[in-house]
């Protein structure tokens, strides 16, 4: 109810206190009913006093609106029409005007209906209520009604009270989407609330976490279809990735030669091969770029007199990084880096002797990896790339490393941004440098726990925990353990049992909860619960061989083994939703939202190389391969031409299938 | 503390002395009652406040005079996890008639009392919540 009618009000109280007191008396005597008839009156009666006051007035009327003594200031103010009328005071025409007023005032459509009887029944409630108005001590003028059944479209009947829209929105807010689409049946009224765009957009807020596999709507003109829509995709993703319904694309690059590495990141693939060359695929666009190794030159392998062997400059190692970096580490001993916008090299660092077996990359730092081919002894190195170049910031030296010793050696270490965890033969360590990192002096090197008789098989690392995988020789006995560690204090927390070999994966990344999922060289994938660290949760069987990548979400367990079988596990009901197989090991194995990536890498040994057969026929270079689940499959299931109905003739003799039942013709 | 302003329902003659405390928490009509002394002055109407709803608004207000301010909800988190915590008192507070938690939303939105108003709103909204909309059509 408008409050910018009240000082007029009080101004009116004083010259019409006789007329009030009588209506007054009258109103204790009457029902509601006849309250209507009665406000008619008083409205009549208001009218011809101000039909005399213009009377003695001729030469200013025009002008009545501006007079203070008008009782009705405010409805001309407001209301030019109603003016106008006025000033015809002998035709019946104002009085026609106020009777269609108020018999559409007095008409039921549903939400005035109920509203009208809630009014007749409890009189205290409506005080937004034109009538009701006249009960109180000053009176509401005759514009505020008409403003107030205006209003009246607005208000929404809640139980058997109305309210203002804006507070029944309010409530609605609170209301989950489930009973908001119950609402939304409820009444007309209610439907148009239910609907409102300012709690959908909210709704869409709140689920947007539960949205996966496509990208943020930040400005839409109807929340609730977006809403809708983003549901129905979640939906048919998550469906599409149980049943295996995906559009799957083999990124060959024949003049490679053999796959040897692949990371991926965000929407990007790399692969390395054998020849030295690095090819990038985006996922979406299927546009690739090929970027040069700066040395392409042969190198003999084994310096004994018989057996001269020589090899390529293939890539060991490869990561993608922020910021469009690309980084690359060569059986040479080169570490190369470019901007993926730019296929010309950005900068080059050489370790002769040396092949680079592993690099991560964080900004401008990288942590190399390398082992002397022939006397096998190995380093870490600290790289620090500024603009004239690649230079040593640090350089750690570990001692002979097994034969047996499989990736990863090192790996970064979590919630610190400059600091890497290694291993060495008997010691887990972490080596922090600092930001600058151009003082070798500031670099650090700490061991966190001295092994015995052991062999570590992985080393994992996520925001919630670090995790290692190792094997204990105990005299005779082997125990086969993953240690946990706590990322802040570097502390052991716990060692998960009840492996029956060597663990050869282990993904730590889910997204809540204290789950743990480990690949094992006894084929099995086991699901942890860090808290329960005795036994397994869950062992999921099926795979034919040793298990080597491995990557779970909160409802599904990829896993990938040396046979080339990648298998999708129901992480609950540990029931295997399908399986697919390639010729070889899988090497690699990343999956988002809408994409699963994974790789299938030959083993190399030294006999095979440049065998030329194995280089040239495809099924021996490795497979890369991405398969995309976003695509709507059942859209794509039959050609359009089978569902053309019989009505059309230039299409009638190509009718094969019986698409259209029977009885439409 | 001393009274500051009058208060009264549009329904009735009562005239309501507010303190500082309760009228701080009128988020909407508080900087009416700036630095005046309000003792001597005519007593103010509420327009969409009765007698009644307005008693109960006081008694809450009182209540609750010692909260913390509310803070502000977040617009990525659902609501009715971000207030769930509702205590016994208020519980028995909102245990009226349909009729009369209308009035108070009302009342809470109209004079800006931002915990009332929420409170009440939740109130309702846990009533149609788990529903269906068949039984929303009876009640309603």
């Amino acid at each position: 109810m408008p409050m910018d009618s009240k000082p007029s009000n009080t101004d009116e109280s004083d010259k019409n206190h006789v007329k009030r007191d009588d209506y007054k008396t009258k109103r204790n005597h009457q029902d509601t009913d006849s309250d209507l008839q009665l406000f008619r009156d008083e409205w009549k009666r208001e009218l011809s006093s101000q039909n005399t006051d213009d009377s003695n007035l001729p030469s200013t009327s025009g002008l009545a609106h501006n007079d203070n003594s008008l009782p009705d200031c405010s409805v001309e103010e407001t209301t030019p029409q109603a003016h106008e009328l006025v000033g015809y005071s002998e035709s019946p025409f104002p009085f026609q005007f106020t009777d269609s007023l108020l018999r559409s005032w007095q008409e039921t459509p549903p939400t005035k209906g109920k509203r009208k009887l809630s009014l007749a029944s409890t009189p205290t409630t409506t005080q937004s209520d034109g009538g009701q108005a006249c009960n109180k001590k000053t009176r509401t003028s005759l514009v505020d009604v008409f403003i107030n059944d205006l209003n009246e479209l607005d208000d929404v009947p809640f139980f058997d009270v109305s309210l203002p829209r804006e507070i029944a929105v309010k409530i609605f807010g609170f209301l989950e989407m489930k009973d908001l689409c119950s609402c939304s049946q409820v009444s007309k009224a209610w439907n148009t609330i239910a609907n409102d765009s300012v709690i959908w957009e909210k709704v869409y807020h709140i689920l947007q976490s539960t949205f996966t596999g496509h990208s943020k709507v930040t400005d839409s003109t109807d929340w609730k279809l977006t809403v809708k829509d983003c549901y129905i995709k979640t939906k048919t993703l998550l469906t599409n990735w149980k049943e295996h319904k995906c559009h799957t694309t083999y990124y060959h690059h024949a003049r490679g030669g053999i796959l040897t590495a692949v990371h991926s990141l965000d929407n990007l693939v790399a692969a390395g091969y054998t020849n030295g060359q690095i090819r990038t695929w985006d996922v979406l666009t299927h546009t690739s770029q090929t970027y040069e190794s700066s040395n392409k030159s042969l190198v003999l392998v084994n310096e004994d007199e018989d057996d001269l062997g020589t090899s390529e400059n293939s890539v060991t190692c490869l990561k993608l990084g922020l910021n469009d970096q690309l980084i690359a580490g060569y059986k040479h001993g080169q570490v190369q880096t470019w901007s993926q916008l730019d296929p010309e090299c950005m900068a080059v660092y050489d370790f002769p002797d040396y092949s680079v077996e592993e690099v991560i990359s964080r900004e401008n730092l990288f942590y190399v990896f390398i082992k002397h081919r022939q006397d096998r002894s190995c380093f870490i190195k600290v790289l620090n790339q500024t603009e004239r170049g690649i230079s040593v910031a640090d350089s750690v030296s570990l001692r002979e490393m097994d034969e047996t010793w499989t990736l990863p050696k090192i790996v970064m270490a979590p919630l610190t941004s400059t600091a890497i965890l290694y291993l060495t033969r008997d010691s887990f360590n972490i080596h922090k440098s600092s930001t600058g990192a151009y003082y070798p002096s500031r670099h650090s090197v700490t061991q966190i726990e001295e092994f015995y008789a052991t062999h570590f098989t992985y080393l994992e690392s996520s925001t919630r925990c670090i995790n290692l995988g190792f094997t204990s020789h105990l005299g005779l006995q082997a125990e086969y353990k993953v240690r946990l560690y706590d990322p802040d204090s570097l502390k052991m927390v716990s060692d998960l049992r009840g492996h029956t070999s060597q663990v050869t994966c282990i993904d730590s990344s889910f997204p809540s909860g204290s789950l743990l999922v480990t690949g094992c060289h006894d084929r099995r994938v086991r699901l942890y619960d860090t808290r329960l660290p005795a036994a397994a949760v869950h062992t999921y069987m099926g795979h034919p061989m040793s298990v080597t990548c491995i990557q779970s979400d909160d409802w599904k367990i990829i896993s990938g083994d040396e046979e080339g079988y990648i298998c999708v596990w129901d992480q609950r009901m540990g029931a295997k939703f399908w399986e697919s197989q390639s010729r070889h090991p899988v090497k690699y194995l990343s999956f988002t939202c809408n994409h699963l990536v994974s790789a299938n890498i030959p083993v190399q040994s030294p006999e095979e190389q440049f065998d030329y057969d194995r280089m040239t026929h495809l099924r021996y270079r490795g497979r890369l391969q991405v398969s995309d689940f976003r695509i709507d499959q059942s859209n794509t299931s039959l050609p359009s031409i089978c569902s053309s109905s019989y009505d059309m003739p230039d299409a009638s003799n190509y009718n094969l299938s019986l698409i259209t039942p029977y009885d439409v013709i | 503390m001393a009274t500051i302003a009058q208060l009264k329902g549009w329904d009735s003659e009562e005239v309501f002395n507010v303190d500082g405390e309760i009228l701080n928490q009128f988020s909407s009509i508080k900087e009416l009652f700036g630095n005046a002394d309000a003792s001597n002055s005519e007593p103010l109407s509420l327009p969409n406040v009765s007698a009644a709803t307005f008693q109960k608004v006081i008694e809450w207000c009182k209540h609750h005079k010692d909260d913390p301010s509310l803070p502000p909800l977040k617009c990525n988190k659902a609501i009715s996890e971000q207030i769930k915590d509702v205590s016994d008192w208020d519980r028995e507070f909102l245990h009226v008639d349909q009729k009369t938690l209308c009035e108070l939303i009302l009342a809470a939105g109209y004079l800006g009392i931002d915990g009332l108003f929420r409170l009440t709103c939740k109130t309702v909204a846990d009533m149609i919540s788990g529903t269906t909309s068949d039984e929303n059509n009876f009640q309603h």
